[in-house]
């Protein structure tokens, strides 16, 4: 049985014009594990978890999280799923001990359970002395910490994180993917994490989930979404347009892509040969050679043979 | 000492045990443990506890405030002895109309603290992702602001008739004097402290910001009052119009403790319409309930 399962979800957002459609006819069933749930930003992310955690209603179709109906059970889902919003939801005049102390009793746990799981699980999303004092202080690292915390402390099932890097800088962006890796694979917990950045999600997830204006784009392992592209960024000092003319000749689709870069599509390792031959006998200074690395934009192409080399423009 | 390598987590730091990640297995007590858990934490918070000295400033204050007048007319009451029901103008009877502006200034203070706060940071999202649904909050706010007003009235009353009690000729006729006054007291205490927090809560509840909802309840419950009773005792109104004088909070409030204490009211707005106090009283009763429903309504819908 899947953990999350939804069928033809739709959701309509009402306003002038017909509203705007968020979900369109969604149907998608989601295992156990880290999942990504990647998407541009607007395209249904948020609201499919708050459907999830029977937030708001869908306009027509049906979810089950954890096989409970959203419609009907959404108090019991809620007890046994963590959920970390986007944005910023924490009160400045409370410490972090007091607030996710006080969230993990409204999530039922008794009291004395409640504040040794807040002193738990402070500590492990790293907040040691800092818990005691007020959010308001706190940097948006510890901020995006705490909301962590408040997820975790009822020990949930299932935890679904919505842009949980959020406004961090790249080593808290690290130590925040760092944090969710070990969620999902030390503590048994499975995750569901929403992002806009694929090099996020390759990093932390087994399993990603696409969407784009509210339908299903794809649903596959990661690793078949990192097997399928592979496009070269070869960088040039000079001459990045004879390097092209001698890719195209050797028989790959090359294009230059500004004055010093060329983009190759490259399916096995044959054109790093043929680059590093051709860049010794024209005398080119090679910098770099790189595999283009995955973006969102990449997943909405039309063509996988496309994608790649015009993703890396971007 | 030295400790076991095993035990000591993340070289950079050295110092921070590691004990992995503890589940959890013990009980979950679901949705009437959250909604008394936001109600008893709602109610702390009114009083300002677990929040700093300043937030406790102002419903201390007022607490005293509104305890003032009992201890005063405690005090006459020794002195003059039976006597005081000449000399004294607090009685329990009137109480609640003597203490009326406190109630609103308690009221003004500590709804926007209770509800606007939790919009403002979008707190509401968190509470809205666990074991609670939209109505418990609302339930549980309101019932922790109505229980907090009325023990902020009901200290000083319980003074008043500790007061009659023992500054009687003999216990007996004392306790024969107070004890018929307890039923109305606490009903008309309860029912009083409902449809001032109602009103209150209603107001925080659309207006996020403090400043303004604190202003707008004020404007209800002062400017209101002093407008529909310059309207009442001036303007002569005849008999569809005099019924403005039910919007007067201050003269549901006297209504309501006059029926119930059988005891004729002190407040102009009442007396001078002509409308039998009794219809203050249910006007009360319809406010603390039509206020509840609509907060209710008001959560289901809003944004969190």
């Amino acid at each position: 049985m899947p953990l999350i399962a939804t069928e033809s979800l739709t959701k309509r957002y009402p306003g002038p014009g017909g509203g705007v459609l968020a979900l369109d006819a969604l149907s998608v069933e989601i295992e156990p594990g880290i999942v990504g749930l990647v998407g541009a930003n607007g395209a249904g992310k948020s609201t499919f978890l708050r459907i999830l955690l029977g937030l708001l209603a869908p306009t027509s179709g049906r979810a089950s999280v954890l096989d409970l109906d959203t419609a009907s059970h959404g108090a019991r889902i809620r007890e046994r799923v963590g959920y970390m919003p986007e944005h910023d939801v924490l009160p400045p005049d409370l410490t972090a001990t007091d607030l996710v102390a006080h969230l993990a009793e409204v999530s039922g746990l008794p009291r004395t359970a409640a504040r040794e799981r807040t002193a738990d699980v402070l500590r492990h999303v790293g907040l040691f002395e800092e818990r005691y004092r007020q959010i308001g202080g706190y940097s948006t690292g510890m901020r995006q910490r705490v909301k962590l915390a408040q997820a975790l402390v009822h020990d949930p099932r299932l935890l679904l994180l919505d842009e949980p890097t959020n406004g961090l800088d790249p080593a808290g962006r690290d130590e925040m993917l760092d944090l969710i890796r070990r969620t999902g694979t030390e503590f048994g917990i499975a995750v569901l994490v929403c992002s806009h950045l694929l090099g996020e999600i390759e990093r932390v997830c087994d399993h990603v989930v696409a969407i784009d204006g509210g339908r299903l784009l794809r649903s596959a392992s990661l690793a078949s979404f990192t097997g399928r592209t592979g496009t070269l960024i070869v960088e040039v000092d000079d001459g990045a347009d004879d390097l092209a003319a001698d890719l195209v000749a050797a028989g790959f689709r090359a294009r230059v892509d500004g004055p010093r870069r060329v983009l190759v599509a490259a399916q096995d390792e044959r054109p790093y040969d043929v680059i590093r031959d051709a860049a010794a006998t024209r005398g080119l200074a090679l910098i770099r050679i790189e595999p283009a690395r995955h973006r969102v934009e990449d997943l909405f192409r039309d063509d996988p043979d496309e994608e790649g080399a015009r993703g890396t423009a971007a | 000492m030295a400790l076991p390598p095993d035990l000591v987590a993340g070289s950079a730091t050295g110092s921070i045990f590691d004990l992995g990640y503890r589940g959890y297995d013990g009980p979950r007590l679901g949705r009437r443990h959250a909604i008394s858990t936001l109600f008893a934490q709602s109610l702390k918070w009114t009083f300002g506890i677990g929040r700093g000295g300043r937030a406790k400033i102002a419903p201390f204050a007022l607490a005293g405030l509104t305890l003032l007048p009992a201890v005063i007319a405690v005090g006459i009451r020794a002195l003059a002895g039976p006597a005081a029901e000449r000399v004294s103008p607090i009685t329990p009877q009137n109480y609640l109309s003597a203490v009326q502006t406190f109630i609103a200034f308690f009221v003004t203070a500590q709804a926007p603290e209770l509800l606007g706060r939790d919009q403002r940071y979008h707190v509401l999202t968190l509470y809205f992702s666990r074991a609670l649904e939209r109505t418990d909050y609302a339930l549980a706010k309101y019932a922790a602001l109505v229980c907090a007003l009325a023990l902020v009235l009901l200290v000083p009353q319980a003074v008043l008739l500790l007061g009659i009690v023992f500054a009687s000729i003999d216990l007996g006729a004392g306790l024969g004097e107070a004890l018929p006054l307890v039923p109305p007291i606490l009903l008309s205490t309860i029912v009083g402290a409902a449809f001032f927090s109602g009103i209150g809560l209603v107001i925080a509840a659309f207006i996020p910001r403090r400043a303004f909802s604190a202003g707008a309840i004020v404007a209800v419950f002062l400017v209101l009052s002093g407008v529909v009773s310059v309207l009442v005792v001036q303007g002569r109104l005849r008999d569809p119009f005099r019924y403005v004088a039910l919007l007067d909070p201050y003269a549901l409030l006297d209504g309501l403790a006059s029926t119930l204490f059988g005891a004729v009211g002190s407040n102009v707005t009442v007396t001078r319409s002509g409308i039998d106090p009794g219809i203050f009283a249910a006007g009360a009763c319809v406010v603390a309930v039509a206020t509840l429903i609509v907060l209710v309504l008001r959560y289901r819908r809003i944004e969190a």
